[in-house]
Order: structure tokens, then sequence, then C-alpha cells
């Protein structure tokens, strides 16, 4: 069964003159558990709108999204969060850690709602491990470097063991060396736990390491 | 903060905690604010506790341990009483003997006028002073320190009281002696002080009083009351209520009380006569319920009798009844002795006229006269002979001659010839004609009674049986013996006063709301700094309720310390405000002795209410950001401008300003409280249409014109434009700032000019109240330019009074006089009358009983609470319980704080209080202050006291003046406050554009330029502000700029406006100089 679905997705924005914007038109993707897609366009074709209605940030004007088969419709704001709390996880360009929280504490934020289960920080101690910042964890991200920022984001996205990863230009702040190796860990990750992985990059070195790769181009998505 | 570390703690509080200690700086800011708004918020309740307290604490000094008070007024009773209601009660009670006095120091004249003079012993000082007093001999005088200080007398030195001596008679009648004052001199023997009784008074007033202590034997003898007084107070403070006193004093009071006694005449007769001569109704009939056959008796001395050209001057008539008065004798026959019929040579069925004066208003007498015809003619016998018929009018019955007769009534001593004075010498007062009871009832009945005696049937009881049967029938109020509850109509009065709590909640209403501003907005600042955050918590799937309890809870950690924060605060204000009320605010107080009072209650409440405030405060601001969506969120927190709200504001901004205009058009402008009033909703009604313009005008999306270049200022203005809450929380703080300054400082009322006879004083040039009463009306040198006036004890019910009045004094007027001048203005009149009537309206008797009344407008509303319709119970001067019906409101007037009735039912309702104590006077001599000095010392011995008029009626603009000053000062205050705000606001904005800034240096603009570029910016904010609220205030003083633009100076108003553009661009500048301090290309580079 496919992890996420969108079918014929449009997306238009209302202009101060009168006429829509329309971001994406009828675009359609199936993913299914350990895909690894990447999705590249210049700036402002819609990669981030895509992104945002996959991960139910922004609702589509028409068409479908299916997450493991369930149409996010007539899902509801709060449906919607438990949705994105529990089975998605959030890769931004920027890291977006609170500053007054150490790496530890970052990662398990999203565990909060749940009302923290136990084994939540062992999890997040592991990922932590597993990413190479098991000695770092009590740090603040004032103390951590870009690289480590945005693994402890990345540990963050996957504390909850989502069934989806979506990440936005991932390594858009990082330097060549780093980025390079964000991204292996993103697909050892993903291998390791079988999501599927929906990144959003203008990096072709990035797009390449997908195993499927997508232009978004006047709003349609072309392989 | 302890690390969470090994985080198996980490939950919502502890990452509420970490927020907290991160960003504390920014919280630092909430915590003020909130303390502040809570600070003014607990000092405005504090100060209405201290004022409630002051006033409390001041029955406590008045009063001393006194539960109620009974008074007589004219009436004096055994001095015994007391100790017989102590035995009953259980209570101690004291006798005391109260009059009015002027006050004199004879070595340099001073003078006081209006003195308290207490006779009093010793029980009265265990019941009224709550301190011990030193040891004072008998003989000498006991003053209080501001009857002190206002002779400039202390212990050793003279002091003259001349007293006001209660006659035998009512005062107000002919009868009686117009020597009505007693001198004493007497030597200092202390001065009394608050706590030992000084501030001894009944009144429910805050106002210092003058008291003299005296003992009581001294002044009973003074006074020629020997073994009397006329006031008795009830100590036991909580425990004694005036039902129970008026219950025990119906039970043991006698007929020496009620001013009763009984004589036996000839022929086992028994006699009941009044003290005061004439015998009112209800003794009467309560003597004819108790003895079955007593009759009535009426004596009275007639000018002349006169059949033809023969008269007889001066003889009393009588209406004894039979047999004197055979039955069946009509109403017009009359019964003669012998000595008269001889000398007027009158026969059985001759007609006879007889002239008599008849009783008016006061002192005044008609002479009229009734035609009789002869029915009998009785020998020099028996009873006709009775001396005793005639009763004991002073300065007649107890002279040997007719020369040495001396009463009130205007006796032609020539008229009197040798046989009248040898009638004198044989048969004294005997009367020398006798008519029926009817038709002497007919001819002399007055308001003091219809008879002047009761003759009751021998009888075996002993005389003190007889008279405890009639006592019996009669209750203390009958005779006018009113018991009082003073304490418990003071703590009342005290507890309901001017609620300075709610007043100073009011005039500190714009600080509060000003501070609530600033909270929200330093609130909003931390909200949108971390609106990334707020975002990802978003997008992580935190739920957006839980989102709220984050930031709620963030909230209201910020909100506890600062409200607690904000009591101490609050302590500190109300300390200062107090200090204010007793210094350059003291008009609002006048003379009440405010101390600091904290009450845990008010603590909590202030702390409960400042924090909930400003939580709401908090809630708001989260409100607009929690509505969007995650990604609008996180992407900065700015809301797409929502044309239509835009569009929504600009409506209500230009209905707001339809509203001011249809209100200028509707109310005329030029004067009075009513057109100030319109104008000042008007002026609100204008700043309210200005802020939703302003709002409207940041919402609009902004017109892309490609041709425009882009200025840094027009950059500036948009950057506002992006967040417009923010520019408006400041532009609206500013902008009431403004408004407030300019509609208080300019709607202060200035010197009354030009009052006229429609205006506050009626065209009269000076006020004048007497301590003494002056018998007869002040004489008039022109028709109707003296009004006297008839004045009830009561309270003070002008805004001069803080208490809630009680018992307010009820003035008789002279309602054709007042008519005929056309005097005064009405603000309102009750339903259903006529004001065409104007002061007539006083003399329609109403269908229901109750008696008009007229009282100030503002008086009615607020020193009563009542509207004009209503009904306002009182006491009469018997104590029973009257309606009067508030029938219509004076415009402001110099009759504040009083009630008025007509003459003629102010002396149905009080008719033991003797004369005129208030005076209007019209006086066209230009050298008014020479003629104001010369009428006081004319009437020097009846202590009057002469003002103007127009300084009268300002007295009362004091109290408004003053509450206008201290909302001006508080509105400067909040101005200042908001000012502040914008400093803030422009720091906020500028720190968070630093890069922007930055990048302006990076590209080569100078610092200076940069400098300028921010603050034409803010300017616009500070502009914006200062226009509208100046706008709005111009609106409000409208009128008063009309009415006085003269009183109003430009150079004053322009320096206020220029004071408050200074004072924004202080704090802005300050703002901008803190905020791009350091090298901001640096800046630009580390991000």
């Amino acid at each position: 069964m496919s992890v996420i679905e969108l079918d014929e997705v449009t997306k238009r924005y209302p202009r101060a003159e009168g006429s829509d914007l329309v971001v994406l038109k009828g675009v359609s993707l199936r993913m299914v558990a350990g895909d690894c897609v990447a999705v590249t366009g210049p700036s402002g074709c819609g990669k981030s709108t895509l992104l945002n209605i996959a991960g139910t940030l922004d609702r589509p004007s028409s068409g479908r999204v299916l997450l493991d088969g369930e149409d996010l419709a007539a899902a509801d704001d709060r449906s919607l969060a438990g949705i994105r709390n529990r089975r998605i996880g959030f890769v931004f360009q920027l890291h977006h850690l609170l500053p007054q929280c150490t790496a530890l504490e970052n990662v398990l934020i999203p565990t909060l709602p749940g009302g923290g289960d136990a084994d939540a920080v062992t999890r997040a101690e592991h990922l932590l491990e597993r990413v190479g910042l098991a000695d770092r964890r009590h740090e603040r991200p004032a103390r951590l470097s870009g690289g480590e920022c945005q693994r402890v984001a990345v540990v963050r996205a996957l504390v909850n063991e989502p069934s989806l990863l979506l990440a936005d230009e991932p390594t858009g702040s990082l330097d060549s060396d780093t980025a390079a190796e964000l991204v292996n860990l993103l697909v050892e990750l993903n291998r390791d736990a079988q999501m599927a992985m929906l990144v959003v990059t203008h990096s072709e070195a990035v797009a390449e390491r997908m195993d499927r790769h997508y232009r978004l181009d006047h709003g349609r998505l072309r392989p | 903060m302890a690390d969470f570390v090994h985080n198996r703690d980490f939950s919502l509080a502890a990452l509420v905690g970490r927020g907290l200690l991160h960003y504390r700086r920014t919280h630092a800011g909430v915590v003020a604010g909130v303390a502040l708004a809570t600070g003014i918020l607990t000092g405005a309740l504090m100060v209405g506790d201290a004022v409630r307290g002051s006033l409390l604490r001041r029955v406590d000094l008045r009063l001393g341990d006194t539960s109620v008070a009974i008074g007589s007024g004219e009436h004096f009773v055994s001095s015994d009483l007391p100790l017989r209601l102590k035995a009953e009660l259980g209570a101690d009670a004291a006798g005391v003997i109260a009059v009015r006095a002027v006050a004199t120091e004879p070595d340099h004249g001073l003078r006081a006028n209006r003195v308290d003079v207490y006779g009093v012993d010793e029980t009265f000082w265990t019941i009224a002073a709550r301190a011990e007093r030193g040891p004072y001999q008998a003989a000498g005088v006991v003053l209080s320190r501001r009857l002190a200080e206002h002779l400039g007398v202390g212990v050793g030195e003279t002091v003259i009281l001349r007293l006001d001596r209660p006659g035998r008679m009512h005062r107000d009648m002919a009868l009686a002696s117009t020597d009505n004052a007693s001198v004493l001199r007497l030597t200092v023997q202390g001065v009394l002080g608050d706590e030992e009784g000084g501030l001894f008074s009944l009144r429910a007033e805050q106002a210092v009083p003058m008291n003299a202590f005296v003992d009581r034997a001294v002044l009973a003898e003074a006074l020629d009351l020997p073994g009397s007084v006329n006031l008795l107070l009830v100590g036991g403070r909580d425990l004694v209520s005036a039902d129970t006193a008026a219950g025990v004093l119906h039970q043991v009071w006698r007929a020496q009380d009620a001013g009763l006694s009984l004589r036996k005449l000839k022929h086992d007769e028994w006699e009941l006569q009044s003290r005061r001569i004439f015998m009112e109704d209800r003794v009467i009939a309560a003597a004819q319920l108790a003895l079955p056959g007593a009759r009535p008796v009426f004596t009275y001395l007639v000018n002349e009798i006169r059949r033809e050209d023969r008269a007889t001057p001066y003889s009393f008539v009588a209406a004894p009844g039979a047999p004197l008065v055979p039955k069946g004798m009509p109403d017009d026959g009359i019964v003669l002795n012998r000595w008269l019929a001889d000398d007027l040579g009158a026969a059985v069925g001759d007609e006879v006229s007889v002239r008599y004066f008849v009783m008016g208003a006061g002192r005044g007498l008609s002479e009229t006269s009734r035609v009789f015809r002869v029915y009998a003619i009785t020998p020099m016998a028996g009873r006709a002979l009775d001396r005793t018929l005639m009763p004991d009018f002073p300065g007649l019955a107890d002279v040997d001659n007719c020369g040495d007769w001396e009463s009130g009534l205007p006796i032609d001593l020539d008229q009197v010839r040798e046989k009248d004075e040898a009638y004198w010498d044989d048969f004294g007062g005997t009367p020398k004609a006798f008519v029926t009871l009817a038709a002497a009832q007919a001819m002399w009945r007055n308001r003091y009674g219809t008879a002047t005696a009761v003759r009751v049937s021998p009888s075996d009881e002993s005389a003190e049986t007889i008279l405890d049967r009639v006592v019996d029938r009669l209750t203390p109020g009958d005779c006018g013996i009113r018991t009082i509850p003073v304490r418990e109509m003071g703590m009342c009065a005290g507890r309901e006063g001017v609620d300075f709590g709610q007043l100073f909640l009011g005039l500190s209403f714009f600080i509060i709301v000003a501070a609530l501003v600033l909270t929200g907005m330093l609130f909003a600042f931390g909200v949108e700094q971390r609106a990334a955050e707020t975002g990802l918590l978003m997008a992580l799937g935190w739920p957006r309720g839980m989102v709220w309890r984050a930031r709620l809870l963030e909230g209201a950690c910020l909100v506890l310390p600062g409200a607690l924060l904000g009591v101490g605060l609050g302590v500190a204000y109300s300390a200062l405000i107090l200090q204010g009320l007793q210094s350059i605010w003291e008009g609002a107080v006048g003379s009440a002795m405010l101390g600091l009072q904290v009450r845990a209650s008010t603590l909590v409440g202030g702390a409960v209410v400042g924090a909930v405030a400003a939580w709401v405060a908090m809630w708001l601001t989260l409100r607009r950001q929690l509505r969007r969506s995650p990604v609008e969120v996180q992407g900065g927190g700015v809301a797409h401008p929502a044309r239509r709200f835009a569009v929504g504001a600009l409506v209500v901004g230009a209905c707001c300003w339809g509203g001011v205009v249809l209100l200028a058009v509707r109310v005329s402008p030029g004067g009075g409280s009513e057109v100030a009033g319109a104008f000042f909703v008007a002026g609100a009604l204008a700043l309210l249409g200005c802020l939703a313009i302003i709002r409207g005008l940041f919402g609009m999306p902004i017109r892309r014109d490609r041709t425009r270049a882009v200025s840094l200022v027009a950059g500036g203005i948009r950057a506002v434009a992006q967040r417009p809450w923010h520019a408006l929380g400041t532009v609206a703080v500013l902008a009431a700032g403004t408004f407030l300054v300019i509609a208080t400082g300019a709607n202060r009322s200035g010197a009354v000019t030009d009052p006229g006879r429609s205006g506050g004083t009626g065209g009269f040039t000076f006020y004048a109240e007497s301590a003494l009463p002056l018998l007869q009306p002040l004489k008039a040198p022109a028709p109707n330019a003296v009004l006297s006036v008839r004045v009830s004890a009561g309270d003070d019910a002008s805004c001069l009074n803080l208490n809630r009045v009680q018992r307010p004094p009820v003035w008789g007027v002279d309602v054709a006089l007042l008519q005929a001048r056309g005097a005064f203005a009405f603000a309102a009149w009750a339903e259903g009358t006529d004001p065409s009537l104007r002061w007539d309206i006083l003399n329609r008797p109403l269908p229901d009983g109750a008696i008009p009344a007229v009282a100030d407008q503002g008086v009615i509303l607020w020193g009563l609470g009542k509207d004009v319709g209503d009904e306002l119970v009182i006491r009469d001067g018997r104590g029973n319980e009257r309606r009067l019906r508030l029938v219509a409101g004076l415009q402001n007037s110099v009759f504040q704080g009083k009630i008025l009735v007509s003459e003629a039912n102010f002396l149905e309702l009080f008719p033991g209080e003797p004369g005129y104590r208030a005076f209007l006077i019209e006086n066209d001599s230009p050298a008014m202050d020479a003629a104001r000095i010369e009428l006081s010392r004319a009437f020097r011995d009846v202590g009057l006291d002469v003002r103007t008029a127009v300084a009268h009626l300002e007295s009362f603009s004091v109290v408004q003046n003053t509450y206008l000053a201290i909302f001006l000062h508080l509105g400067a205050f909040g101005l200042l406050l908001g000012s502040g705000g914008m400093g803030v606001l422009v720091a906020r904005h500028v720190l968070a554009r630093r890069s922007e800034l930055a990048m302006l240096r990076a590209v080569g603009f100078s610092r200076r330029a940069v400098r300028a570029y921010v603050l034409a910016e803010h300017g616009v904010i500070l502009a914006l502000g200062l226009l509208s609220g100046g706008a709005a205030g111009l609106v409000a003083v409208w009128p008063a700029l009309l009415a006085r633009g003269v009183d109003i100076s430009l150079v004053e108003l322009l320096l206020l406006v220029a004071g408050l553009v200074l004072n924004g661009m202080i704090w802005m500048l300050a703002a901008v100089m803190v905020a791009i301090r350091g090298n901001l290309v640096a800046a630009l580079r580390r991000e």
C-alpha cells in the first residue's frame, strides 16, 4: 500500500488583480515505504507548496491527498496535527531548533503531544548516537555547528518513527561536504526505517542520491 | 535552571521554564507592564479604602462610643432623664445642652461663627471621647483644636461665647421675647485633640467642627434653663439600637420631659399646662383620652374690645367652657364680665368687636377683628375672677404693672388707661370676656397649638398619676424628641460615601489601559519574535490547543510575578495619590484625614484583576497569531492584509465622525454642563473614528505605482503598516493621552462670570449664613432683593461632603420672591410637571400628599442617588417620616447640597426650627467688599458669615476642578507611559530590522541618514497619535472655546501640544539611539 498518494492535486492562490495564481496543476505522486523521491525545480515553482500539501500543512484547492490510504480531505485541523505528529517527519531548510533547549530536548519536542512515551528518550538518544551526536546531546543549538543542528533536526523528524519524511531543502544552508554527509545520513536512515522520503531541493547532487527524481515545471510534475 | 538531563522529565512545563529563562529580557518588559497595570489598579482601590476608612474612623472620632442621640432641639427635657434611661437601658447615657454660638477672642476681635457649644458633664466624656483628657475646671471652657486655632487662643486666654438661647416659647411666636442671646465670658482650660472629643459632632460630614465644651451647670444657668438638657447621648457603640433606645425612652420619660405640668385650681380642678404655653392637638387629644371630661381652654390677649365708640385696650379673652360660657351659647356669642360691660356700656344683645393679632409666617402679625353679640354679663365674682385662666405668657404674667409688659407683641402702652392699670392691680390677667372654644380656636389657633391649657375635673388621683396617664398616650416624637441612630447613620454614610476607589479607577482607567496595551505589545513582540518557534511546533503536529497552553502558561508565569510586584507598586501608588489628595488635590476631599490602609482583600482583588486583565491582553495577542496556518506563522507571523477588515474599519471611522457631526449640530454650543458632556462624548467618538480610520489605512493593500520611486520614508511607513496592531496600539495610547490632556485642561471651570438672575447665583450678590437665627426676615432695600431662608439641621449634601448623606438639610424658601425674580434655572422636571410653573411648583400640593421639593440636579443624581420625580423620605421635626417629591432639578446653584421646599411647608415640617439662618442678598454697591464687611459687622451678634454668592458657587467648582486636575495629571502620566510605549515600539522595530539598517549602512548611507530614516518612519506614529488625539480634543473643548474663548490661552494650548510633541520625540530619539548603537555592519556580517 502506498504511504502517500497525491492524486491530481491543484493549488491556486487568489491575486489582488482578480485572477488566480495556479501553482500546482493536477500533480499526482505515489510513494511506498522505502521510496526516496526528490523534486527539483526553479525558485517559486511550487516545490514547498507541494511539500506543505503532502505534509498536511496546507490543503489542496482540488485533488486528493491520501496517507496510508486515508483521504485527508475530511480531516479537521486537530486530526491533521495528530497525523503530522505521529506519521510525518519534517526537515526544513533552516533547522528551527529552539535555542532554549538542548539537542536532546529539541529532539523530544514532537513527543510531548503524545504525553512523552516512556521509550521516547531512549529512542532519541539512540538516534542521536546514530547521527554521531551522542556526546553533544546536552548542548544548546548555539554551541552546535550548522551541520550538527541540521542533524538534530533530522533526528527530531524521526523521533516519532514516521512513515513519511519530508525534507524541504535540507542542505540549503550547509556547505557541500556537510550537505553530502547529511544526504548520506538521510538515505541511510530511510533505508533502515523503511519510510517514504520526499526531498525538495535545488541541488542536483542531492536529487541524484534519491531513487526517483521529478522536476516541477509550470505546476506539473515531470520525471 | 537544572538541565533536564537525562531529560526523562522533559515536559511542557519544562519547555515553558526553558522559554522563560531564555527570553527573560523580553519577559522583563511584560512583567513590568503587568506590574504597572496591577499597581495602578490596586493603588486606586486602596485609595478608595483609605477614604472609606478615613470616613469610618471619623465616625469613631466624631461619636466616640455614642450609639444613639436623642435630640430635642429647642424642647428641653429634664437632666435626670439620662439617669432613668441608663438604669433601664444598661448603657451609659449623658445629658448635654447643645446650642449654637458665636465665639469671639476679645483682644483682637477674632470671631468664629457657627460654633457648637456643648454643656457637658463627666458622663459625656466617657461616651464621646476616645482618649483621656486633662483635668479641667468647671468654670472654664475647653475648645476643639480647630476653634482654638481659628480664634488664635490658648490655655488661660479668654473667649466670649454669644449663645443662641432657646426660648420657653417657640421663638417664631410674636408673643415670645426677641432677646434670645446669652453671653458667657470664659477662660480656656484646654484644647482638645481629635481623640479627646475635639471632633465631636452629630453631623455626618468630614468638615472639622468648631466645638466649645462648657460645664453643663454653667451653661444651663447662662441659658436660664436649670436642670434641663436638649441632647442625650447613649453609649454602647454598636450594642444599642435606635429602636431599643426609643422603646426605653418611651418607658422612662415623664411629663416634665414632655414639658407638661399639672396644677391644682380652685374647686379641686386640675389644669394641664405646657411649658411652651400653646398645646398641640395631639397633646390635647392624649389628655382627653386619658382623662375623661378634660376640656381644652384657650386664652389670648386681644388688642381691643369695642362697642361703638367705646373701647377697652389689651384684655385677655378666654374660652374656658361651662359654666362661664353657658351651654348653648352660639359661636358668635360673648360673655362679658361686669367690669368690661360697664367700661363699654354694653348690655346683653349688644354687638361688640374684638380686635386681635393673627400670627403669620415667622413672627409676622396681622391685626384682624371679629364681631360678637353679648350673650351674658357675668358678675365680678366666683369663676369669673379666675386669674389662672391667663397663661404664663413671659413678660406679661410675671409683671406687676401694665407698663412693665415685655412681650414680643407691638403693644401701644399709651392706650393703657389708669382704669386698666387698676384692673391689672385688682384682677391681674383675669379674662374680661369669654367665648366658645370653637370661636377661640377659629380666631387664634396657630401652628404651635389650639389651646393654652387643658382643665380636668376633680379627681382623687395624684398629680403624678394624672400626668402619667397623659404621657402614656404620647410619644416622645409628639413633643419633638427624636431618636437618631447616629452611629449607624454615620457608618452607613461612610460606607456608602463617595467611592474614591471607583473614582480613581475611572480616573486611572486610561493609565491602566495604556499599561495593558503596553503589556500586550511587549508580549506580542515576544510572541512574534518566536513566531518561527510557534510555527515549528504547529508543523511538528502540536495541536493548536497545546501551543495555546504552552504560551499562556508562559504568560501566566509572567503575570503572577508581575501582579505580585504590582501589589507592591499599588501600595506606593496609593501612598502617592493620598499625598496628592492631602496637598495639590486637597479640594477633592476637603478636610478628610486620610491614612494608608492595607487590606488583604484589596491587595488580592487588585492582583487578581490586574493579572486577569494582563492575561486577557496576552490572550488577545496570541489569538491573532494562532488563528493563522502553521506555514504563515512560521513565515514570520505577518498576516496578509485583510482588505475587508480594513474597509470595515474605514466605515466604522466614517460612522464615528458622522456621529460627531450629528452631535455637534444637535447640541448648540454655548454653555452648560450638558453641552460640555455631549461634546466630550463627541470628542471620544472622534478619537475612536480617527483610530478606526488609521487602522483601516494600515490594512489597505499597498498600491504598486511603478512610476514612483520608492523612498526610504515610504518604505518605513510600509514597515509600520506591516504590524498594524502594534502601530495602532501606540497611536491609540498617544492619542488618548493627548485627547485627555487637552479636553480636561480646557474643560476646567474658570471663574464664574456674569451670573445673572438665571445663573447659579440667582443674581444675588452675597450669600450669608448665620450662627444664631434671625427671627425676622432680613430687611430688603428693594423689593425681592433679599431672600431669607429657614434652615433645618442636616448633613451637607453638596459635593463638599464625601459621606453618603443620610439627613439632607431642608431649606424653606420664599417661593413668591424667587418667582418674581425669575431667579435660577431649572435643569430637569419630573414627568407630568409643568415647567412654566417654575418656583410655583413648590406651592402646588401633590395629590398623594407628598411635599414638593427641588434641589440641584447634581445633588439629586450624585449626592442623593436619585432622579427627578423620585421621593425622598426625611424625618420631620417630630421625628415622623415625611415624603418629599423631587419635582425639579436646578442647574448648578448656590443651593447645592440643600433640599428646597416652600416656607409654608417648611414650617409645617419643622415647626420647632426658629427664624432664618441663610440669606441671599442683592447689592448693587460698587464697593462690594466694603458692603460685605459692613453687612458682616452689622450682624456680628448672630454670627453672620457673608461671602459673595459667586465665591460660594465657586467653592463647589473646586471639587470638580480638582477631579479634572487629577484626571489631567493622571492623563499626562498615561501619556508619558504611551510615549514610553512608543519608545519600546521603536526600539523593538529597529532591533528587529538591524540587518536592514546594516544593509543601508553597507550600501553607503551615513549613520545620521539611517537615524533620520528611522525617526521619520516612526514620526508617522507620533504624528498620527498627536493629530488624532488633538483633533478629538478640540472637538471636546469646542463649547468651552466658544463660551470662554479668552479664558483658554492659545499660547498655553500650543505649549501643551509642543510639550506633547517634544515628549514623544525624546522617547523616540532615545529608543533609536539605543537600538542602532554599535556596529551595524558587523551585526549583519554575523548574521
